[in-house]
């Protein structure tokens, strides 16, 4: 449950003094050296940084899929506590996660799966509409063709834009994305980059994009480097 | 009607079946998804079911035909000797009981029921086998055994007897008009009765009253069977029957002596303990078969089961998931073990003879325990699902 004041209209996330460590047989790794990072509205934000530099980390402490051990952020004005937390469940919601791995369900159609997110809504739409939503937003992904398919019956760049579409149904206040354009084509890349910026201009939502992909630092409002533990500002 | 468009009906039939909430109706598509698994899962549980409803069957039969001869008494009231624990006992009554009660107020006639075990060869056959035999007045039929028309006309022959078609076939063939030995006397095979076999005896046949006398002139009743006057009130004839009579004789209607029966068979014997822990085992063994199959479902998706609970799906969610697959598995379960189990009944009934059948209220039972162990199979499941951390993903 939120216990700070909710968060600033124009800051989406405000991350202070977040520090995180990994216990290894080596011995223990701190990835997160106090790192503070606002994300305003609207923001596109892109985070890159060597392998193991800590950016996947810090996107998921962001989206609630971690729990914090050191320092305090706050989503969409509720404030994460440790694993178990009563926000985390909230944060999760309201929170358009693209995963590295597309992780889609081989047994659900594309439309389906899209629907099955909608499921996360407080008022969630009727099937006409989720089914209108969907068909608008694969076609702006350019696989509208694939509506009832299966994975298996689909590319790994194809199931990619689908996990796309899946975090972008539901209309969330704040787009946290792992490497969504790592199996795309340069094309594939630009429609999923362009779709992004058209949400947040449409609705105000942020973005914070984990890549390595330097095509897409040029559409970006702020590009972020994650080194030594420490964020800092890469353009 | 080519497959593409058949999966797409079944897609958009799934897709339906959330019944127009997002979060609902994915067991089906999971369940349906895996057909190795699914058929695999059906399998075990309908195995846990037919289980169920073989030893429910063989117990029911064997309830049935230990007091099959309760269902067979014409009567109104029975009086037995008051030591008579069962009908498999063959204490008997004083024949002067018979002429007592039927000279109580509203009994308007007491008929006699002989019963004894005979040893029947079937010539030219050499072999003897054991037999029971009844006998009864043909005019009155105290006993329902077949067409009330055809009985009184064959037992009115002298030394006829009516064979049970449903004896078991150790008696080899035995038809009308066929002589057949009883305790070495010979008699003539004037049609057929139909009672029953019981676990212990083989088959059964009836003589007339006069026969079983004209053997033995100081031969006792089993059992008198009673019919009232018309108008009569039962109660308050049993209570003068109660009185007028010695101790040594019980008054009873045929349905209490049917529950005695079934109650003495379940409980002197340990066939309810046998049954019933076969029941007990049938449901065990489905519901670790429906745990072991959602654990595995589990299991193999947790990578995609982890990204919903990132994605914000509560433990609420996933309980519903796997309980609903786990009913979708009772129900196919239970009706591929419903068929197996008729196509089991009509094989046992014909093996044993015994009256192996499907009754409602078995199915019902049967039916709530396979719901019952993949409910409790499911839950152990989303237990294991409910440890899935996100971060494991990761």
């Amino acid at each position: 449950m939120s216990t700070a004041p909710a968060i600033a209209d124009e800051a989406s996330v405000r991350v202070r003094g977040v520090s995180y460590t990994y216990e290894s047989e080596g011995g223990p790794k701190r990835v997160l050296d106090n790192v503070d990072l606002t994300l305003k509205r609207g923001e596109f934000t892109v985070l890159t940084g060597h392998s193991g530099a800590g950016k996947t980390t810090l996107l998921t402490l962001i989206g609630a899929i971690r729990g914090l051990q050191e320092g305090a952020i706050n989503v969409l004005g509720l404030e994460l506590g440790g694993p178990g937390g009563a926000a985390q469940q909230d944060v999760r919601r309201k929170v358009g996660f693209i995963f590295q791995d597309h992780n889609l369900f081989a047994a659900l159609t594309v439309f389906r799966t899209l629907w099955l997110a909608t499921g996360l809504m407080e008022n969630p739409p009727s099937r006409e509409k989720a089914l209108e939503t969907a068909r608008n937003l694969l076609a702006q992904l350019g696989i509208e063709q694939h509506l009832h398919s299966r994975p298996r019956q689909m590319s790994t760049g194809q199931k990619q834009r689908v996990a796309v579409a899946r975090a972008l149904i539901n209309s969330p206040r704040l787009i946290l994305g792992d490497e969504p354009t790592a199996s795309l084509d340069h094309q594939s890349s630009q429609l999923v980059i362009g779709l992004i910026r058209r949400h947040l201009e449409a609705t105000g939502a942020s973005a914070l994009i984990v890549t390595h992909d330097d095509r897409i630092f040029g559409m970006a409002d702020r590009v972020l480097r994650l080194q030594d533990g420490r964020l800092l500002r890469a353009a | 009607m080519s497959p593409s468009i058949v999966r797409r009906a079944l897609d958009r039939f799934r897709d339906l079946t959330g019944a127009g909430r997002p979060d609902r109706g994915l067991g089906l598509a999971f369940v349906s998804f895996h057909r190795g698994r699914l058929a695999a899962a059906t399998g075990g549980i309908a195995m846990a079911v037919l289980v169920m409803f073989v030893e429910l069957g063989l117990l029911q039969a064997i309830l049935g035909s230990q007091s099959a001869l309760a269902g067979l008494i014409d009567g109104d009231l029975v009086i037995m000797n008051a030591a008579r624990t069962n009908l498999h006992e063959w204490t008997r009554i004083p024949r002067i009981r018979l002429a007592q009660a039927g000279a109580v107020s509203g009994v308007a006639g007491a008929m006699g029921v002989y019963e004894s075990g005979m040893l029947l060869r079937n010539p030219p056959e050499r072999a003897v086998h054991r037999i029971i035999a009844f006998a009864m007045d043909g005019q009155t039929q105290p006993l329902k055994v077949g067409d009330p028309q055809r009985v009184r006309a064959a037992l009115s022959r002298p030394n006829a007897v009516l064979f049970d078609r449903l004896s078991r076939d150790i008696y080899g063939p035995i038809a009308p008009g066929r002589t057949i030995e009883l305790d070495g006397r010979p008699f003539n095979v004037a049609g057929f009765a139909r009672i029953g076999p019981d676990i212990v005896m083989d088959g059964a046949v009836v003589l007339s009253e006069g026969a079983w006398l004209s053997a033995d002139p100081k031969a006792q009743p089993v059992m008198g069977v009673l019919r009232l006057a018309p108008g009569a009130d039962r109660q308050a004839v049993r209570a003068r029957l109660e009185a007028a009579l010695p101790s040594d004789v019980a008054v009873m209607t045929p349905r209490e002596i049917y529950w005695r029966e079934v109650g003495f068979t379940f409980s002197s014997v340990p066939i309810g303990i046998i049954f019933g822990a076969g029941v007990a085992t049938g449901a065990f063994i489905g519901a670790i078969i429906c745990y072991q199959i959602l654990f595995n479902e589990v299991v193999d998706l947790k990578k995609e089961l982890s990204t919903l609970r990132a994605m914000g799906f509560g433990p609420g969610f996933f309980r519903r998931l796997i309980l609903e697959e786990a009913y979708l598995l009772a129900a196919a379960g239970f009706l591929m073990g419903l068929v197996a189990a008729l196509i089991t009944y009509r094989f046992l009934a014909g093996a044993t003879g015994l009256a192996v059948q499907m009754h409602v209220g078995a199915a019902l039972f049967v039916a709530l325990a396979t719901g019952a162990m993949t409910h409790l199979g499911g839950l152990f499941a989303a237990r294991h699902l409910a440890s899935f951390e996100p971060a494991e993903l990761y």
